[in-house]
């Protein structure tokens, strides 16, 4: 068995699912505890299905911006050279990779879910429904009529739930992935005493000069970044998982915020790893080992919570 | 002496060719250790970037089909759950009869081949050439 992870591990497209998977396994499980408080455990099942349907919009642009580009490809007409050269260059990057066009569709519906904060939150369930069934509808309707692959059930298949996705990533895909996991980190340290004001209690913040929209609109630009992430490791329909597990399996043992969310990240990582490791060993598919990874390692702290607290009694 | 100096030039000379012929031979990419689904996704990343492996020799192990309106044999990698799946066309090494001298179709094969590029062919962008196959 060692032998056998020994030598995958030493394939370098393992080697970046592992370091990408931690990456956003980290990062969603940071934003996890504040949603789950937040009562928006759902959030992230919502902002996925519309990740979905802004890739199959993005998959049927795609071979019109390949033409746009062999037209652009002749040369400048109007414009001069640079903006001529610039634009070319936008256009091949982005009939070449979805993933900007996704960012920004998912990041303008967590903005309209999440900004209002608590006001939002009379009409998230309803809103989350309607957006989450909407897009999911739309987006496999349109890749059923306008979609180039051989394989549209598999292509389906493999972005609601991830089965070899994190194997298959670009060495672009791999960079932007950890550049805006680092991203994402930096700002949850940097900010995370107004991230807790703004989570335990918004009026509060909000009386003692918290710029508590502004932090609402930052937190659901960073949830909206963590979702287009974590697609690629366990796919849109688990992506709750990967949410929910880590912060209710630190609620267990923890009560204090830190502890919680510090709890979570171990947990989330370590299940994270763990996952990944069994599904290239035992070929299974990985998003669904890392939520089978999550459920056990629920079980067991929900054990220890109900240890730690008949022991208190 | 001169019968000893030509002794050891012969077994030299045959160890170089010896080492030669084998290094011709060599496989650079062997994944018939891989499971599935690692196998597929390597495969996906040599078609992400065929340019990096272009001429090199690979041992992989798939599933083999045969189209017979293009007449062009195909070895198909898929993950472990067979919903995603690679199919990359290979051409044998020698001239081969179909069905009498390939394999069964969807049978397990083996094959051992030169990846090539064609950047002219977005659809097919690398085959296999001067396949060997095993099943």
């Amino acid at each position: 068995m060692f032998r056998t992870i020994e030598m995958y591990l030493k394939v370098p497209f393992v080697q970046y699912a592992l370091i990408v998977g931690v990456l956003i396994a980290l990062c969603s499980s940071l934003l996890g505890v504040t949603l789950v408080l937040k009562r928006f455990s759902f959030i992230g099942d919502g902002l996925s299905h519309v990740a979905f349907g802004a890739m199959a919009v993005a998959g049927v642009l795609q071979p019109l911006l390949k033409d746009v580009v062999k037209e652009l490809a002749k040369g400048p007409t109007i414009l001069n050279e640079g903006i001529h050269g610039a634009i070319t260059g936008v256009v091949t990057f982005l009939s070449a990779n979805s993933m900007p066009f996704v960012l920004l569709a998912t990041t303008l519906s967590a903005i309209l879910l999440l900004r209002g904060g608590k006001r939002t939150r009379i009409k998230g369930d309803a809103a989350i429904a309607m957006i989450s069934v909407g897009a999911l509808a739309l987006g496999y309707m349109l890749l059923s009529l306008f979609s180039a692959s051989t394989n549209l059930s598999g292509d389906v298949c493999s972005t609601l739930f991830g089965s070899t996705s994190i194997l298959t990533l670009t060495q672009a895909e791999v960079w932007l992935c950890v550049s805006l996991s680092a991203v994402v980190a930096v700002i949850f340290f940097l900010f995370y005493n107004k991230i807790f004001a703004v989570t335990f209690d918004e009026d509060f913040a909000r009386a003692s000069g918290t710029g508590v929209d502004a932090y609402n609109l930052l937190i659901a630009v960073v949830i909206a970044v963590i979702i287009v992430l974590a697609m690629n490791l366990v796919g849109s329909l688990l992506i709750s998982a990967l949410i929910i597990f880590p912060a209710m399996s630190a609620m267990r043992v923890f009560r204090s915020f830190r502890g919680v969310t510090v709890c979570s990240a171990v947990f989330s990582v370590t299940c994270a790893l763990l996952g990944i490791l069994v599904s290239i060993v035992f070929s299974t598919p990985v998003g669904s080992t890392i939520v089978a990874v999550d459920i056990v390692g629920f079980l067991i702290f929900s054990v220890i919570g109900r240890i730690r607290g008949g022991i208190a009694k | 002496m001169k019968r000893f100096i030509v002794l050891v030039c012969t077994v030299v000379l045959c160890s170089v060719s010896l080492g030669i012929a084998k290094a011709e031979t060599a496989v650079d990419m062997d994944l018939t250790a891989f499971n599935r689904g690692i196998t597929y996704a390597q495969m996906i990343q040599v078609c992400n970037a065929p340019e990096s492996y272009d001429g090199k020799t690979f041992r992989v192990k798939g599933i083999f089909n045969y189209s017979e309106s293009k007449g062009t044999a195909r070895i198909i990698f898929s993950d472990s759950t067979g919903c995603c799946e690679l199919a990359m066309m290979f051409i044998p090494a020698q001239p081969l009869e179909y069905p009498d001298d390939y394999p069964p179709l969807y049978s397990d094969i083996v094959i051992t081949a030169k990846l090539a590029v064609d950047s002219s062919n977005p659809e097919m962008p690398c085959r296999f050439a001067d396949a060997e196959i095993e099943w």
